[in-house]
């Protein structure tokens, strides 16, 4: 803090709380020692809630369809896939559903799981397709197909979900703290793979394409995190996220775990309400 | 948050994303769709930048073609809500840049003119009171438009979006410090034309 009293430019960045702990602690202190301060920070609380008062301006009616009318002919001329690079064709996108997952705390490693998973949906699975396939089986048989069509999936649907926070973790960790990162997920991403090669099996032998090349993709990368050299190194860390850019697969385990969900409900496996 | 309203979030964001899959693939649907679920929220965040309808709607438009340009390159680390919004805040940036308005001057002559003498929001009770938000509510329109572009955008992003100070230098090609004096620069020159309204 400089001078005597507190800077407008330091209560400023108190109120949007882009103080530093030890600011905020000085300003604190200061506040309640000092009148004339304190009626500046009434003031400048009072003027910004005035800022907040400004009435919203919506757009005029219509806006959204003129402004299609505007797009489309636009959009339509480069139709065709937007992207800079190919990286999941359509019916890689195209999604299997999953019910509702369970916290990661779960104590067993998740191959055991995986295991059990997988023998009950290759059981099931012979019985029908597990999902996208005609109902064409009798009562019984549809209901041991249902089952092993719920466990598969949530279970799918959570290891996806695993990997998906690995990444994201890595991707976002900065460099300082990457290589820490990228050591505590060794454990993580070792048992994400063998539970991952269980349910790309699974997939496989259900003809369910997608879901074994998004496992494909995502194995290979748990993978070299899970072989990590024991000290990792700013360019270990540098191939791992690059992989993960380059396939893009924190994007492609989004949509795919999305799909899934949206699949749930249409399907009445999740309540409206479930997250 | 209610336990529907974070599941209907949580529906929307999965719409989004599988929405972005699709046109990323070429489907007009798809994008259509994100165009007439973002366009009215993306429209309040451009129009407090550009202070204008038309314009607005210009960037707005903008906003769109350059996210159908730059679908393959979102890669779901954020919402796609935030990435929408960053995208429609650098058209508006870009277009203020492009449009250069004339500064002027924030001044309490200027207030005068253009304003009137305010009285304390206090004294005025019922109706009053009602034409009072509405002469704040214009008071404070009128003294954004006369802030710098850059002071406005920088002042809205951390005040409205809350973006980090470090965020919006970051979206402004500004340093941490720069952006920090257009903020300041910004709630002076606010706190010199509201203050008459404010009775601490």
């Amino acid at each position: 803090m400089t001078g005597p009293h507190i800077t407008d430019e330091e209560l400023l960045l108190d109120f949007y709380g882009e103080a530093t702990p030890e600011q905020r602690q000085e300003i604190r202190a200061h506040l309640e020692q000092c009148a004339r301060c304190r009626a500046l920070d009434r003031e400048l609380r009072a003027v910004l809630a005035l800022v907040d008062r400004e009435p919203a301006v919506d757009p005029p009616p219509g806006f959204e369809q003129e402004l299609w009318a505007r797009l489309e002919p636009v959009v339509s001329a480069s139709r065709g896939p937007a992207r800079l690079e190919p990286v999941v064709s359509g019916e890689r996108r195209a999604a299997a559903g999953t019910a509702a997952s369970t916290p990661w705390s779960f104590e067993w490693p998740r191959w055991v799981l995986a295991a059990s998973v997988a023998a009950l949906a290759a059981g099931s699975f012979s019985l029908g397709r597990v999902w996208d396939g005609p109902a064409q089986v009798t009562a019984p048989a549809a209901d041991a197909r249902d089952l092993g069509e719920l466990v598969f999936r949530s279970e799918v649907e959570e290891h996806l979900e695993r990997s998906q926070r690995v990444f994201v973790e890595l991707v976002n960790a900065d460099d300082e703290a990457a290589p820490v990162v990228l050591a505590s997920d060794r454990d993580r991403a070792a048992d994400l793979v063998a539970a991952g090669r269980l349910y790309r099996r699974s997939a496989e032998e259900i003809g369910d394409t997608a879901t074994r090349d998004l496992l494909e993709d995502v194995e290979r990368v748990l993978v070299e995190i899970a072989n990590g050299s024991a000290d990792e190194t700013s360019n270990a860390l540098s191939e791992v996220r690059a992989r993960i850019s380059e396939q893009d697969l924190i994007f492609r385990l989004r949509v795919m775990t999305a799909a899934m969900r949206a699949r749930d409900e249409r399907a009445g496996f999740r309540s409206q309400g479930e997250p | 948050m209610h336990e529907s309203d974070e599941a209907a979030i949580a529906r929307a964001r999965d719409g989004d994303i599988v929405d972005v899959a699709r046109a990323r693939d070429g489907d007009i649907d798809a994008f259509r769709a994100l165009v007439e679920r973002h366009s009215r929220y993306l429209f309040g965040v451009v129009f407090r930048l550009v202070r204008n309808t038309e314009d607005a709607r210009d960037v707005v438009q903008n906003t769109w073609l350059r996210v159908h340009g730059q679908l393959g390159r979102f890669e779901a680390r954020s919402e796609v809500r935030t990435w929408l919004t960053r995208i429609a805040v650098n058209c508006a940036i870009d277009y203020l840049r492009s449009h250069k308005r004339r500064e002027m001057p924030l001044d309490a002559a200027c207030l005068e003119e253009h304003g009137g003498a305010p009285t304390a929001y206090a004294a005025h009770p019922g109706a009053e009171q009602l034409v009072l938000a509405g002469e704040i509510g214009a008071r404070v329109g009128q003294t954004m438009t006369r802030l710098t572009p850059v002071e406005r955008t920088a002042f809205m992003l951390r005040h409205v979006e809350g973006m980090s100070i470090d965020e919006i230098g970051s979206e402004l090609g500004l340093k941490t410090s720069a952006t920090k004096h257009c903020i300041f620069r910004a709630v002076r020159k606010m706190r010199a034309a509201l203050a008459p309204f404010v009775e601490v």
